[in-house]
């Protein structure tokens, strides 16, 4: 009876200056575009961040997307380009072996969650967090977003080749820092 | 002839198998490959694994924002309120121009424009009125003249009756204490005569006693 609104039909009736239908769409995607931040920066305040910059470009420039990709391909190209903006101004190097003092990314937003669960959170950010940025932003795009990798490297501005390239440095990196989380898996 | 690929190409190729299980790539010779190369083989496994891990993530929530403010300003009443001030004051400045009167039955009558005053007439009524305010202004002063004439006669007769009455009981004490000494020294006077009195008494107590002995003593020489 009440078919859910397209993305699209919430984009153009944004368009027009509705601003329920902007509020709708945002949160229809800010709980994956947050937990993508959260595991890109290893850290709430700055996943925070991130959000809030991503859909504020989002908003600023809803009138040139065409609708030609998907509304949430063209959502994570821009939260890739923030995310890159963020590393650039944090200028956080990666680094190789300290991954013990990274900040719990479920401290401040997973009060209730299960041990297993806040433990299952941890580990993947700690791996994550042991990445260089293009390295963590492939991963993200292929495992939690599950894009191909035409779409990631369409999204990124490399070949696919070069995608695959990072993903399979990023697997000797993990192997490397943390053998028995790929081994048994990370718990 | 051998039908192997290098290390290489099968990593490229187990990326498509993960990217699209369904590759479109000859899966015979990768299998071959892999029959023989622990380290694709890992590979492959650790692809899958990763996979297996991602669906273990549970998404955190979002915490609390204020979406709304975040993108839209707040609408503010001023405007409107300045429009509906602008709206009232022609309103009201038509009314006037149009000289409108409204009246109800309980008498209330409101007037816009009416009741133009001539320049003449104008001059009159402010003669008027300022003549009624000097003659209201005169008899407030002879009024507060009179009041403060009576006021002053009545602390004037205060304070003579004060003094009358602080004389009178002045020389009230003054006689009392007159009195009071008059009657003491007469007391005593009274004492010193009673003790004189009484001396005299005695004095001639003695002079007797005195007498009796001599006498005593002159008839027991004349005896001896």
């Amino acid at each position: 009876m009440f078919a859910p609104t397209t993305d699209n039909e919430l984009i153009r009736r944004a368009l027009d200056g509705s601003e329920r239908a902007w509020l709708a769409l945002i949160q229809r995607y800010e709980k994956r575009l947050y937990n993508y931040a959260l595991r890109m920066s290893g850290n709430p305040d700055d996943a925070m961040d991130i959000l809030q910059d991503c859909l504020m470009s989002v908003y600023r420039n809803l009138g040139s997307f065409r609708g030609e990709a998907k509304f949430s391909t063209w959502l994570f190209q821009i939260a890739a380009f923030r995310c890159t903006d963020y590393f650039r101004r944090r200028r956080r190097e990666y680094v190789d072996d300290d991954t013990d003092t990274l900040p719990d990314p479920n401290a401040a937003t997973m009060p209730d969650a299960s041990l297993d669960t806040a433990r299952d959170n941890q580990s993947i950010s700690s791996l994550m967090q042991s990445l260089s940025p293009d390295q963590r932003q492939v991963i993200e795009l292929k495992f939690f977003q599950h894009f191909t990798f035409d779409e990631i490297a369409g999204q990124l501005g490399i070949s696919p080749n070069t995608a695959k390239t990072r993903l399979y440095a990023a697997l000797e990196k993990m192997r490397r820092v943390s053998p028995v989380s790929l081994a048994a898996g990370v718990s | 002839m051998s039908t192997d690929i290098t290390c290489s190409d099968a990593r490229l190729q187990i990326m498509d198998l993960v990217d699209q299980p369904t590759a479109t790539f000859d899966r015979e010779v990768l299998n071959g490959h892999l029959e023989h190369c622990e380290a694709c083989r890992t590979t492959l496994a650790e692809l899958w694994e990763l996979q297996a891990m991602a669906t273990r993530w549970r998404d955190a929530p979002v915490p609390q924002w204020t979406r709304r403010d975040a993108f839209f300003e707040r609408r503010s009443w001023l405007p409107r309120l300045q429009i509906a001030s602008a709206v009232a004051s022609v309103v009201v400045l038509v009314l006037m121009l149009s000289q409108v009167q409204v009246s109800t039955k309980d008498g209330l009558s409101v007037s816009f424009g009416h009741g133009y005053v001539g320049r003449q007439e104008l001059a009159t009524q402010l003669r008027q009125l300022r003549d009624q305010q000097q003659a209201n202004l005169s008899a407030s002063i002879a009024r507060l003249s009179n009041t403060q004439a009576a006021n002053n006669q009545l602390v004037m007769n205060t304070l003579l009756t004060r003094s009358r009455d602080e004389r009178r009981q002045d020389l009230s004490n003054l006689l009392t204490i007159f009195q009071d000494s008059q009657a003491r020294q007469s007391r005593q006077t009274q004492d010193s005569l009673q003790y004189l009195v009484a001396s005299q008494v005695q004095d001639r107590r003695d002079i007797k006693q005195l007498d009796h002995a001599l006498r005593l003593v002159a008839t027991k020489g004349t005896d001896l």
